[in-house]
């Protein structure tokens, strides 16, 4: 196992376990999550990339996690890093066209409709998707999102971060999911209109953090505009490529998790389409 | 009716794993509804507003898992509960009312069928190979559809494969027809007494089709994975398929289909061809071709029919010379209906196999070829996305593959760059293959129709289909759509290769 690259938010310190998944073991020191991951996984502001990633060979007892010195180490494993290792977790918006921003959304509002997990939240942009959804816990599960999402756009933006919040299944609830991609799109327009939203992010951030460490850590970097790498080559695709690269970094975006790259497209969809009522 | 809940401390799962299992739940007996959920305030409302809060979960938190079932009665519901475990780690499966069990790993698996002789292991390629040595161990024949199964894995999966005598087909085994029965991506065909080895998946396919559509049949074909041929592996399973279609007393000849082997490891199957004393058709694509052997997997397929027939494989070779005026003929009429500015082919492929048999065809006929899987002198593609000159996808290719199904089985993509490819004012044909058989698109008649009606207006599009009468598509009525819609259908994807390059050609006589 190499280290491939590591997140511009790790921090030096003494990282306990926390827990352990196919391609990701997670380590916690107070609110901060520091995750192993594999390569299909990716970079990540707080995500260690190791190549030929094996699960099984990290050690199952409760080893700490020790970042000091430009080195990973893990029980006996060891890896050392250097300043070129580390992962940028901020989207350069120097340049970007306004009008090709546009065409591209429509692009991504195309991909969301068209190939989406049919469980995902994607069924608010597109009405015809509500029948993935079964009667009983399921629809009861849609009715609770539409009315959280029909509240922050009639303007009451933390009451409806309040029901979003932990609205669905898994690590990071749908609901979760989507709000991050809401301050990831108000911090996109911040900087693409040289207007401040951060106080609002900070306010969105507190109506939506709750006891779940992932979706807290994920909340966070999200209003401070820190983006994992399938987010920020989205995100760059949409401001400066053509459709094609749209196309494709979105697909990627989409084949996150269960749902949770759809939910968080479509939180930011409809916040820097100017739905979410902040332009 | 009655509603149950249970807390689980610190117990974390992905969505797509509680969405599962809350599924499966809701389709036991008695259960009226189901949820696995984190214990949210959201998810509670949740639960509250479909019935299915329980008083259990009031001192649930965010971290908790809360497991709530309504049933008809309490003892449904309490016997769901009882299944949520096992569903979780998925160790347990029910039957079904078909009366097909399923079981979650092999030792379950062997219980159910205690005298299976064969695994088909389609899991993530990490842990593929740790199953498929288990199944060995168990005396099991192994097709391993997974592929990222690492090649020292794939080494010693081999070799005690072949000191047991049992045979590994994989890892990215695709295809295979053992004693009649298709698995995985293969098609209905008749049985008969024409043996295929094959390292490459949709040129077992194409030739298994041709056979049968002749008429004549397959008695095994065993795929090797493509990696089987290469240096490393040193085409073990290659040879022992060889050395098992030489014992078995249905087969009375043995066609050979791969991309080139490595050197070495071709001499070592020449070596040993010598040895058996059934006759043996040999379709290396790409590699250099001596004297009289098939220059296309369809010429293999019905040279091993003639020969298997009792056949001199010459008239063969007059038969695809008179389809070959044939195709010259289609080609000038088609070039005439072109504008002067359409001057190249765009292939677009769902069989990797069929994009590397396209480039070595086009060889001899178009310069300028490129693809994002370059076979021989073809130069690679800048970006897969963006067509040059002549260009062959295989949208096969992982690059098109992230968090989709393959192309064979969801045309989405390939659809979507149809259409872009007609609108380009260069185009003049479009190349496609339609493989059929278990596992490929249901309905790929409706699927490619609407899209062949539209390019057909500006481009001439020409497709091969892969397939046969009895497979689930029925390539009768999958041919009449795609006609119907104005698309060129070719009895085989050596012959729409052939009339696109020639399209191409009398356009540049123009």
């Amino acid at each position: 196992m190499t280290l491939v690259s590591i997140g511009d938010q790790v921090r030096e310190g003494n990282y306990p376990f926390h827990s352990r998944f196919r391609r990701a073991v997670n380590f916690r020191c107070g609110s901060q999550l520091v995750s192993l991951v594999d390569e299909e996984i990716g970079d990540g502001p707080q995500n260690i990339v190791i190549r030929d990633f094996d699960v099984e060979l990290i050690p199952r007892e409760a080893a700490p996690l020790m970042i000091k010195a430009k080195t990973v180490g893990l029980g006996s494993h060891r890896f050392p890093f250097t300043d070129d290792d580390y992962y940028c977790s901020t989207v350069p918006l120097d340049i970007w066209d306004p009008y090709l921003f546009d065409l591209n959304l429509s692009v991504l509002e195309k991909e969301l409709r068209a190939v989406s997990p049919p469980k995902s939240l994607a069924f608010l942009l597109d009405e015809n998707r509500i029948m993935n959804f079964r009667p009983g816990f399921e629809r009861a599960f849609t009715d609770q999102i539409r009315r959280g999402v029909q509240r922050i756009m009639n303007g009451h933006m933390l009451d409806g971060v309040r029901t979003l919040r932990g609205c669905g299944l898994g690590l990071t609830p749908s609901g979760d999911d989507f709000i991050a991609g809401l301050l990831i799109g108000l911090n996109l327009l911040q900087q693409l209109h040289g207007r401040s939203h951060q106080r609002l992010a900070d306010e969105i951030f507190r109506a939506a953090k709750a006891g779940n460490v992932f979706s807290n850590s994920f909340l966070d970097l999200a209003r401070r505009g820190l983006l994992f790498g399938r987010m920020k080559n989205l995100v760059y695709a949409l401001l400066r490529e053509r459709e094609d690269a749209v196309r494709k970094s979105a697909a990627k975006l989409l084949a996150i998790g269960g749902t949770s790259g759809a939910d968080l497209g479509t939180g930011f969809l409809l916040t820097v389409r100017g739905e979410m009522g902040v332009s | 009716m009655t509603v149950i809940g249970q807390i689980r401390k610190g117990a974390y799962f992905d969505s797509v794993t509680l969405m599962r299992v809350g599924k499966e739940i809701a389709t036991l007996a008695g259960v009226i509804d189901a949820a696995v959920v984190m214990g949210t305030k959201s998810n509670k409302a949740i639960l509250k507003s479909s019935g299915l809060l329980s008083a259990t979960f009031n001192n649930s938190d965010d971290t908790d898992l809360l497991v709530a079932i309504k049933g008809e009665t309490e003892a449904a519901a309490q016997t769901a509960l009882g299944a949520v475990d096992g569903l979780l780690k998925k160790t347990v499966h029910t039957t079904t009312n078909a009366g097909e069990s399923h079981s979650a790993n092999l030792t379950g698996a062997l219980a159910v069928i205690p005298g299976a002789n064969l695994a088909l292991i389609s899991i993530a390629g990490r842990y593929a190979g740790d199953e498929a040595m288990r199944a060995l161990e168990s005396g099991l024949h192994v097709m391993l559809f997974s592929d990222n199964v690492p090649l020292e894995k794939e080494i010693a999966l081999k070799k005690l494969a072949r000191k047991l005598g049992l045979l590994v087909m994989g890892p990215d085994c695709g295809t295979a027809i053992i004693n009649g029965v298709p698995l995985a991506f293969a098609n209905a065909v008749n049985r008969g007494n024409i043996g295929i080895v094959a390292a490459a998946g949709t040129g077992l396919q194409e030739v298994s089709c041709i056979i049968s559509n002749e008429g004549a049949g397959i008695s095994q074909a065993i795929g090797t994975g493509g990696r089987d041929v290469k240096q490393e592996v040193g085409g073990i399973m290659f040879l022992e398929a060889l050395k098992a279609l030489a014992k078995d007393e249905q087969t009375r000849l043995i066609l050979l289909v791969s991309k080139p082997p490595h050197k070495d490891v071709l001499r070592r199957i020449q070596k040993f061809a010598k040895t058996i004393r059934k006759p043996i058709v040999t379709s290396f694509i790409g590699a250099s071709a001596t004297e009289g052997s098939p220059s296309s997997l369809e010429e293999a397929a019905l040279t091993a029919v003639a020969l298997v027939r009792g056949q001199n494989s010459d008239e063969i070779a007059r038969r695809l010379a008179a389809r070959d005026e044939e195709i010259r003929r289609i080609a000038k009429r088609e070039a005439a209906k072109r504008k002067k500015a359409q001057k190249y082919v765009r292939g677009l492929f769902s069989g990797g196999t069929f994009c590397a048999e396209a480039q070595i065809l086009f060889k001899d006929m178009l310069t300028g070829v490129y693809s994002n899987a370059p076979v021989g002198s073809t130069k690679l593609l800048r970006d897969s996305l963006v067509s040059q000159k002549h260009t062959v996808i295989d949208l096969g290719e992982d690059e098109f593959t992230v968090g989709r199904p393959h192309p064979m089985i969801d045309y989405t993509l390939r659809n979507r760059r149809i259409l872009e490819e007609a609108a380009d004012p260069e185009t003049a044909v479009i190349l496609l293959d339609v493989v059929l058989g278990y596992g490929s698109h249901p309905d790929p008649g409706a699927e490619l129709s609407g899209v062949i009606r539209q390019a057909s207006r500006t481009v001439c599009v020409v497709c091969s289909i892969t397939g046969t009468n009895q497979d689930p598509q029925n390539r009768g009525h999958v041919e009449a759509a795609l006609r119907r819609a104005g698309a060129i259908v070719m009895p085989s994807n050596a012959a729409a290769c052939k009339l696109a390059g020639r399209i191409v050609q009398c356009l540049g006589k123009k």
